[in-house]
C-alpha cells in the first residue's frame, strides 16, 4: 500500500485514537463507567496484561498505552469534546472489522500472489546503472 | 610517422567540428584537438613498445586513451567504480561528447558517478552541487540540469528529481547535448519501469533517438502492455543485445518475452472490489462513519471518485439533515455542553477536510466527483463544497509560488540558475497538478496568474544573466500554455520571445 499523506494519517488517527475506543466503551456510557474502565484499563497495563494491549477500531487494531488511556479519560471530561469524541465513536468497532474495510485484492494479502506482466520492476534504476546494486 | 599522420587527421576532422559549433556559451575543441594531434601519436608509440614487451609504458598509454575517450572511458570505469570526483575531471575533457554543456556535463558525471557509490558521502554532493554555481557554470545547459536531478535523486528525493529531469529535453538543442537528452530519457525510463508506470515507459523511447536504454525498456513496456506493434521476440533480442547492462536488463526482456508467449494469461488485473464491500449500516450516523472508515483504509490506488461520491451522499444525510442538529443539542444539554452548534461544524470541517486530502493525495480529477462523471444524478453539498476546497488549495499553491517568485524579481534577489531552474519546476509541477486534477477552467485562472510571473523571471535570466536556454525554455512552455488557452495577447507576446532563440 502506497504511504498515506501527513492529512490522511490525521484522518486515520481521529478514528483510530478516538477517546471511546480507547477505553473500550460505547458512546452513551456515563461519566463514572469512563472513570471506572480508565482505572481498570491503566491497571492491566500497569501489570502488562495481554487482553489490555491493543484495542480494536474501525479503522484496524491499535494498541492501547498508558497515557492514551490517561489523554481519553482527560478529553472525555470536557462535555464539548466528548460531544465531538461521541460523533466519530458511533460506530461499533466490532461491527466492521477492518478487516472487512480494507478487503481488496492483494491489500493485507501475506499469501504468495501470482507475478502480474504490469507488475513494477523495483530494481530497474539498480539493473540499468542508476543507482549501486 | 603513421601515427603522426593519423593525429593530424585527427585533428582536422575536430577542427571541422569546431567550427560547426559556434554558439553562445559553447565551448570548441581545443583539448581535444590538443590529445588527438600531439598526445596519439606518442600513444601509438608506447603501443608498439607495449606489444615489444614493454609493460612499463603500459600506464601512460593507458592515461593517453583515458584523455582520447573520455566520456567512453567515464562510463565504462570511472562511473561503475563509482569514483564522482575524476569522473568529473576527466569529463571536463569530454568536449565532443558534452559539446553545448560541458561544465554540465561533468557534472553530470560526476553526479552519476556519486549515485554508484554505496555509501555517498554528503561532501561530495556539495561539491558536486558547487560545479553546477556561477564560479563554475556560466549557462546552464540541458546536461547541468540533468545532474542537478541525479544529485536530487541521490539525496532520496526521486519525485523532485523526476520533475526536474523531465525538463532536460525542454532545453534548446544548442544548450543539451544529444548524450544528455538520452541519458535523461534512460532514467526516467528506468524511473518509470521501477514504478510499473509502464504506459509512461512505453512513451519515453519511441526511437533509438531516445537513448539504447529506453529504446529497450519501451519495446519491453509495449510488450508487457500487449500493445498490437509491440516488437517481436527478434526485435526484443536485438534491443536487448545492443542496449548497455544487459546483464541487469535480461530478467525484464524475459518478462516481456512471457508475455509474447502467453504465460501471462491475465494481463489485465482483475476488477477491483466494488468500493464499499462491508458497509452494513443500521442508520445514517453508521453509514457514514463506515464509509469514512472504509474509504481512509482502503489501498491508495483503489479509491475512485465514486467512492467519495458515495461517502459524500451519506456525508449529506447527516450534515443537510435538521435531525442531526436536533440530535446533536438533545446531547449537548445532556452532557452539559455550552453549544451543539460548534460541533456540528467542527463536524462538518473534519469531513471536508479529511475529503479534500484524499482527492489530493490519490489525484482524484475533480470531474469524477461532478455529476456528469458519476453513475447517479443526485447532487452533493458535502462534495461541492469539498471541490471548491480542492481548487482553492490548488489555486492557493500556485498563487503562492508565483507570488514568491514575483518578490524575489521585484528585489532582484538572484538564485543560482540552478536553484531558479528547481524553483520554477517547483511552480510548474503546482500549476500541471492543479490543471491535472481541476481541469481547464483552473488552468485558465492560473495561467492568468502564473502568466506574467513567470515572463518576468525569463525575461530576467534571459537578458541580464546569460542563462538564455532557460528563459527560451520557459517562453515555449508559456507559448504552448497560451496556445492550449487559445490567449492571442499571450500568444503573440510568446511567440516573438521565442523566436529571439538562445
Amino acid at each position: 500500500m502506497t504511504e498515506a499523506s501527513p492529512t490522511e494519517t490525521s484522518a486515520i488517527e481521529r478514528i483510530r485514537d478516538n477517546p471511546f475506543y480507547v477505553l473500550a466503551l460505547r458512546p452513551d456510557a456515563t461519566r463514572q463507567a469512563i472513570e471506572r474502565q480508565g482505572t481498570k484499563l491503566l491497571g492491566m497495563l500497569e501489570l502488562e496484561l495481554k487482553s489490555a494491549a491493543f484495542y480494536p477500531t474501525p479503522v484496524g487494531r491499535a494498541e492501547r498505552t498508558a497515557e492514551k488511556v490517561r489523554s481519553a479519560m482527560a478529553e472525555l471530561r470536557d462535555p464539548a469534546r466528548r460531544l465531538d469524541h461521541e460523533i466519530w465513536a458511533r460506530l461499533d468497532p466490532e461491527a466492521l472489522p477492518a478487516s472487512d474495510v480494507s478487503a481488496t485484492p492483494g491489500d493485507d494479502d501475506l499469501s504468495p500472489r501470482a507475478p502480474r506482466a504490469r507488475d513494477p520492476w523495483p530494481e530497474a534504476l539498480a539493473a540499468l546503472g542508476w543507482r549501486s546494486l | 610517422m603513421y601515427g603522426a599522420l593519423a593525429g593530424i587527421l585527427v585533428s582536422a576532422l575536430i577542427a571541422l567540428l569546431g567550427l560547426r559549433n559556434k554558439g553562445s556559451g559553447k565551448p570548441n575543441v581545443p583539448f581535444t584537438a590538443a590529445v588527438w594531434s600531439v598526445l596519439m601519436p606518442i600513444g601509438l608509440v608506447l603501443f608498439a613498445g607495449v606489444l615489444a614487451g614493454q609493460i612499463y609504458l603500459l600506464p601512460p598509454l593507458l592515461g593517453i586513451i583515458a584523455l582520447a575517450f573520455p566520456w567512453t572511458t567515464t562510463r565504462l570505469v570511472l562511473i561503475p567504480l563509482g569514483f564522482p570526483r575524476v569522473a568529473y575531471w576527466l569529463t571536463r575533457t569530454a568536449e565532443v561528447t558534452f559539446d553545448g554543456d560541458l561544465p554540465g556535463g561533468a557534472a553530470l558525471a560526476g553526479a552519476w558517478a556519486h549515485l554508484r557509490v554505496r555509501e555517498p558521502n554528503e561532501a561530495t554532493a556539495a561539491w558536486l552541487e558547487d560545479r553546477l554555481r556561477p564560479a563554475t557554470v556560466q549557462t546552464l545547459g540541458g546536461a547541468g540540469i540533468l545532474a542537478s536531478g541525479l544529485l536530487l535523486a541521490a539525496r532520496g528525493d526521486r519525485d523532485g528529481a523526476r520533475a526536474v529531469i523531465r525538463t532536460v529535453t525542454e532545453i534548446d538543442p544548442r544548450a543539451c547535448p544529444p548524450a544528455a537528452r538520452r541519458l535523461a530519457a534512460g532514467w526516467l525510463a528506468a524511473d518509470a519501469a521501477s514504478r510499473g508506470a509502464w504506459s509512461e515507459v512505453a512513451t519515453i523511447g519511441v526511437g533509438l533517438g531516445s537513448g539504447r536504454q529506453a529504446w529497450l525498456l519501451s519495446a519491453v513496456a509495449q510488450s508487457l502492455l500487449g500493445e498490437p506493434l509491440a516488437p517481436g521476440r527478434p526485435g526484443l533480442w536485438l534491443r536487448w543485445a545492443v542496449a548497455p547492462n544487459r546483464r541487469g536488463t535480461r530478467a525484464i526482456v524475459r518478462r516481456a518475452l512471457d508475455v509474447l508467449d502467453g504465460v501471462y494469461l491475465e494481463i489485465d488485473p482483475p476488477e477491483a472490489a466494488p468500493a464499499i464491500v462491508a458497509v452494513v449500516a443500521a442508520d445514517d450516523w453508521s453509514n457514514a462513519l463506515a464509509r469514512h472508515a472504509a474509504v481512509l483504509t482502503k489501498p491508495i490506488d483503489a479509491v475512485e471518485g465514486a467512492d467519495l461520491l458515495a461517502l459524500g451522499r451519506a456525508w449529506d444525510a447527516i450534515l443537510e439533515d435538521r435531525a442531526a442538529e436536533r440530535i446533536l443539542a438533545e446531547r449537548a444539554l445532556l452532557l452539559g455542553a455550552d453549544s451543539s452548534a460548534r460541533t456540528l461544524v467542527r463536524l462538518r470541517e473534519a469531513v471536508e477536510e479529511d475529503l479534500t486530502a484524499l482527492v489530493l493525495a490519490r489525484e482524484i480529477g475533480l470531474d469524477t466527483l461532478h455529476e456528469g462523471g458519476a453513475t447517479t444524478t443526485a447532487s452533493s453539498p458535502t462534495i461541492d463544497r469539498v471541490r471548491r476546497r480542492v481548487r482553492d488549495h490548488l489555486l492557493v499553491s500556485v498563487e503562492s509560488a508565483s507570488d514568491a517568485l514575483r518578490r524575489r524579481i521585484d528585489d532582484k534577489r538572484e538564485l543560482p540558475a540552478v536553484d531558479e531552474w528547481r524553483e520554477w519546476t517547483t511552480l510548474r509541477l503546482a500549476y500541471e497538478h492543479g490543471v491535472r486534477l481541476a481541469g481547464q477552467d483552473f488552468r485558465r485562472l492560473a495561467f492568468y496568474k502564473v502568466h506574467s510571473d513567470i515572463t518576468s523571471l525569463a525575461v530576467w535570466l534571459f537578458n541580464d544573466r546569460t542563462q538564455r536556454p532557460l528563459g527560451n525554455a520557459m517562453f515555449k512552455w508559456l507559448l504552448n500554455e497560451a496556445t492550449i488557452l487559445d490567449d492571442a495577447r499571450a500568444i503573440a507576446l510568446q511567440t516573438k520571445n521565442v523566436a529571439c532563440g538562445i
